[in-house]
């Protein structure tokens, strides 16, 4: 139990560490999260509520890496908002807007990486997050074309592509070898 | 330079190997941002709501896909494994993996060291790639003692994965902090010295280099003995008499109840040390008997061994006594040799501490106290009721002090930051003064309740006294 407790105090200080390279990265979340917003409301999305909370959450989320789960499941409602509300656009313009969220959930992942007093050097976490952007962006933007596919085909398309996922998911999550 | 190498490793001496995973903080939010909006989706029958999930199960299960465990092994050698309090400890951590992977590396989990200044850890962010690395280190002394100083950590995570790995790899090897030296030219006087040679001026009258006295010659007197000076004035010859040097018995007993202040445990260490090396470079039988938060005792010895095994007893107590966990020691009174000095060092924060002092007095020994002053580590003052605290904190020092006082036991003050040579000083006087009576008179610089009030007066910073003194 005392190596547990350790353990979990043993990678970061008692104090947060602000190296440049976090800074830089904390900069360029919060640039990733106005530009999303932006382009929300460019959109004709978004609530002045929601927006106000999606950046309370990102600024949150830089100092709290648990926050990261509530700035995904709001920029979901920003996004959804945009797809489902009244006079919704072109769901291919949407993809942006997604992409954003997700880069900024992927930014704040490598802020909290950096938050270390062994001065971590963040030289593949560009290309990691922009190769997950580009992941999430061609799916979205896939499963949002099957979607328009006519009639049942559209719909078996859009469940088997989120089973394909789910499942993969699910059974890596599952089967990923557990504490020894 | 004695030079003696110390490794530990995975697996080796008794080491138990503990691994573990923790996940990234994007695994959570992933997972739950794509199942839940797939039941969304479903429960409101609007298939979009889909594609604002299935991108989010997509990353969590790239990033799950790369999470299986990586085959990590290390070492950490130290190029000595004793040190000087404050002193430096060198070595190298060796860790070798075979995949590509980002590892941290960390010294961490023990007591006894801390990382050199400014570094806030003894770690390592170590670039993606291939092992092995070996990676030299250096870390402070920290405090005395015998200390397990931790473990080596590692930290891997494969490249894009939301699986990081935890791995103890090896312990540290045990160091040895030793106490560093106080300036100390002067020893206590024994109560009865043996019949060893030694540096102590025995009563009785012999061969040595102390003068005792003047008489006339006696048939079997050595001619070297002769005072001519003396048979030149006197018409007739006189001999010169001296007192032998003999070796005493000195029993340090140790009040290892010193709060959780490092500070404080290490100026009573060194006072112990600066006294116990003192009097063992002058041939007496020094032993060392501890009570509080550990037990122990080390029969009174002379020569290089007991130099030894009293540093090790010692180390012992600090290392136990740096325990905050571990609870008070009830000790059984030892029955020190009858000739003994009994030193006791204390910062008096033990109550059960001065009784026991107290024993070794009533039944017969000579008996002093070294009083470890702590004033100083006390946190500043800020409002009346700090100031009243401390107050109180001064009155029950000052009680516990006059208790030993007037159970006939000398005591004297060894300031922070300063060596011992004054307060073993006071006590040799204070020693002389019960020895001789008429040289008390009430009132006078030498009596007891003098000296302490004289000690506690000047006790650390003018304002903390107020209302102290009688």
């Amino acid at each position: 139990m005392i190596d547990r407790v350790r353990s979990s105090h043993l990678w970061r200080a008692q104090e947060a560490t602000w190296s440049p390279a976090r800074v830089r990265f904390a900069m360029l979340t919060v640039g990733v999260a106005i530009a999303t917003v932006g382009l929300v409301v460019a959109l004709g999305g978004g609530r002045v509520v929601g927006i106000t909370l999606y950046m309370i959450v990102t600024l949150a989320a830089l100092f709290l890496p648990a926050a990261i789960a509530i700035q995904v499941g709001l920029g979901q409602l920003l996004v959804g908002q945009l797809l489902l509300g009244a006079g919704s656009v072109d769901p291919l313009l949407a993809v942006p807007a997604f992409a954003g969220v997700v880069a900024g959930a992927e930014l704040l992942a490598v802020v909290a990486w950096l938050d270390s007093p062994l001065r971590r050097q963040p030289t593949d976490a560009g290309a990691n997050t922009g190769r997950a952007v580009g992941l999430a962006a061609v799916v979205f933007g896939s499963v949002l074309l099957l979607v328009d596919l006519p009639g049942p085909t559209g719909i078996l398309a859009v469940v088997l592509a989120s089973a394909a996922c789910g499942i993969l998911a699910g059974r890596l999550a599952r089967t990923a070898p557990q504490e020894e | 330079m004695n030079r003696r190498s110390g490794t530990a490793s995975a697996g080796g001496g008794g080491h138990q190997e503990v691994t573990r995973r923790r996940p990234d903080p994007r695994l959570p939010a992933y997972l739950v941002a794509g199942f839940g909006a797939l039941v969304v989706a479903i429960a409101t029958a609007r298939p979009e709501l889909a594609a604002l999930g299935t991108p989010f199960l997509a990353l969590a299960a790239l990033g799950l896909r790369e999470g299986r465990r990586v085959d990590i092994r290390g070492e950490v050698r130290l190029h000595r494994e004793r040190a000087v309090e404050g002193g430096l400890l060198e070595g190298e951590v060796h860790v070798e993996w075979d995949e590509d992977a980002e590892v941290d590396v960390v010294l961490a989990g023990g007591r006894g060291i801390r990382p050199v200044e400014p570094e806030r850890v003894t770690g390592w962010a170590l670039q993606r790639g291939h092992g092995p690395v070996t990676l030299p280190f250096s870390v402070r002394a920290r405090s005395w003692g015998a200390h397990d100083p931790g473990y080596l950590w590692a930290r891997v995570r494969r490249p894009g994965s939301f699986t990081v790995w935890e791995h103890r790899l090896a312990e540290i090897p045990a160091v040895r902090v030793l106490p560093s030296a106080l300036r100390l030219s002067r020893l206590l006087k024994p109560a009865e010295p043996r019949a060893f040679a030694g540096m102590h001026v025995a009563r009785l009258r012999g061969q040595g280099t102390d003068f005792a006295e003047l008489r006339p010659y006696q048939p079997g007197d050595r001619l070297r003995d002769v005072s001519w000076g003396t048979s030149a004035r006197m018409g007739v010859p006189w001999v010169r008499v001296n007192h032998p040097e003999r070796t005493g018995t000195v029993v340090l007993l140790l009040d290892s109840v010193f709060g959780t202040e490092d500070e404080a445990l290490a100026r009573a260490a060194r006072a112990t040390w600066a006294v116990a090396s003192m009097h063992l470079k002058a041939q007496d039988r020094v032993g060392l008997l501890a009570r509080g938060r550990t037990a122990a005792w080390l029969p009174p010895r002379s020569g290089r061994r007991a130099r030894l095994l009293l540093l090790d007893e010692l180390l012992s107590v600090g290392r136990a006594a740096e325990d905050v966990s571990r609870r008070r020691l009830p000790g059984r009174r030892v029955l020190v040799p009858a000739d003994a000095l009994v030193v006791g060092v204390t910062s008096l924060q033990s109550h059960t501490f001065a009784p026991n002092l107290i024993h070794y007095r009533r039944i017969g020994h000579a008996t002093v106290a070294l009083i470890i002053d702590t004033s100083d580590l006390l946190p500043a003052v800020s409002g009346r009721t700090d100031a009243a605290a401390r107050r109180v904190w001064f009155a029950e020092r000052m009680v516990e002090r006059r208790v030993l006082e007037r159970a006939g036991i000398p005591t004297a003050l060894v300031r922070g930051g300063k060596g011992v040579g004054g307060a073993v000083l006071t006590l040799r006087r204070r020693m002389n003064a019960l020895l001789h009576p008429t040289r008390i008179v009430a009132g006078s610089a030498w009596s007891a309740e003098a000296v302490v009030r004289s000690d506690v007066g000047d006790h650390g910073s003018g304002e903390s006294q107020e209302g102290l003194t009688p």
